[in-house]
């Protein structure tokens, strides 16, 4: 069966820094926002550790807050250094995007013709 | 040794509103992520992350399984590959630190055997000879901690790994009064050959030292493959 984690992995840690770039936002409200977006299998503990690495390449900074639910926790904000980031990663996803897009749609359409034919035939 | 910041204050207040399966957790994970080598303030702040973690899905009602995938071992294991480890600076006043602590108790242990020899000559362990090279075998006294740091950090670690209820300060304590017990049967085992020759007690020694190494490397080593095998779910 296609493990759709190991797709998801690679492009999960753009889409972080996209979420944080909107707002200062935390763990919770991230994982809320991926889950709402499509990534239904994200939990919190998946993203904590790519956002402790994204803070220690000073692509995020974090200060401590109060969360709605009480406990202080790290809030996070984009660094300029991750604002370039994000937008090579973005460029790279638009061309990694582009092609695969290129090479199922040629499918799709040799697909479409030979129904066509059929029918024809 | 690591001077107490905000972070472990806050830490302390949070760890303890967690109750149930969700205090079990953060302390699985903490014991967990104490028996790698990581810089004390990158680990607290992990920490304080996990406690508020657990904290708001206690609050929340949501089950704690779940935010960590049904397996926070493999959670930890990625947080300890992006945490910040430890200096060999860090390392070394570790170590610097407790070396003068032992020492200082060893001297300690020396002055009272002598106090108790002179309240009491007939205690046999206490001969004259033995305060006469007190310098002498406060070298050797001192042969075990060197020899014995490194491993008994692991030890520790590990027997805290294993018994999650005791506390780590308990065992240390435990163990200096063990380490204090089989020096003072040292003693009296060697008593005669120590009346023979002095020089023959620290070679003793370095022997003995070297076999409780080995045991504790070797379970050490066992150790490290339960927790390989059997670490947190």
């Amino acid at each position: 069966m296609f493990d759709k984690t190991q797709l998801m992995r690679g492009s999960l840690e753009g889409c972080i820094l996209k979420i944080i770039e909107k707002r200062m936002t935390y763990g919770y409200e991230i994982t809320e926002q991926l889950q709402q977006i499509g990534f239904q299998d994200i939990r919190e503990g998946s993203i904590y550790p790519i956002l402790l690495r994204l803070e220690r390449q000073a692509y995020i900074q974090s200060t401590l807050k109060e969360s709605p639910f009480g406990p202080k926790r790290k809030y996070y904000t984009i660094s300029e250094l991750g604002k370039a980031y994000l937008s090579e990663f973005y460029e790279n996803w638009k061309q990694v995007y582009y092609s695969v897009h290129t090479l199922f749609e040629e499918d799709d359409r040799e697909d479409d013709q030979h129904v066509q034919k059929n029918r024809n035939g | 040794m690591f001077r107490k910041t905000e972070t472990d204050k806050m830490l302390k207040q949070e760890v303890k509103q967690l109750r149930g399966v969700y205090k079990k957790t953060y302390r699985d994970m903490n014991i967990y992520l104490g028996s790698f080598s990581l810089n004390y303030y990158a680990k607290q702040e992990v920490l304080l992350e996990l406690a508020g973690i657990c904290l708001e899905n206690q609050k929340r009602n949501s089950p704690i399984e779940e935010v960590f995938n049904h397996n926070s071992k493999a959670f930890c294991n990625s947080l300890i590959e992006n945490c910040k480890r430890k200096t060999v600076m860090e390392k070394l006043l570790e170590y610097a630190v407790v070396l003068v602590f032992l020492s200082l108790l060893g001297f300690l242990f020396i002055c009272i055997a002598i106090e108790i020899s002179e309240a009491y000559p007939d205690f046999s362990m206490m001969e004259p000879l033995y305060i006469k090279q007190g310098s002498l075998y406060c070298s050797a006294y001192n042969l075990l901690p060197l020899l014995g740091i490194p491993l008994l950090f692991f030890f520790m670690n590990q027997i805290q790994y294993r018994f999650v209820y005791a506390s780590k300060g308990l065992l240390i304590f435990l163990l200096f009064i063990g380490y204090f017990i089989i020096n003072m049967i040292l003693q009296y085992v060697f008593k005669n050959i120590l009346e023979e020759s002095i020089l023959v007690l620290p070679i003793f020694l370095t022997i003995f030292c070297l076999s409780i190494a080995t045991v504790i490397l070797c379970y050490a080593y066992f150790a490290c493959q339960l927790k390989s095998n059997h670490g947190i779910q």
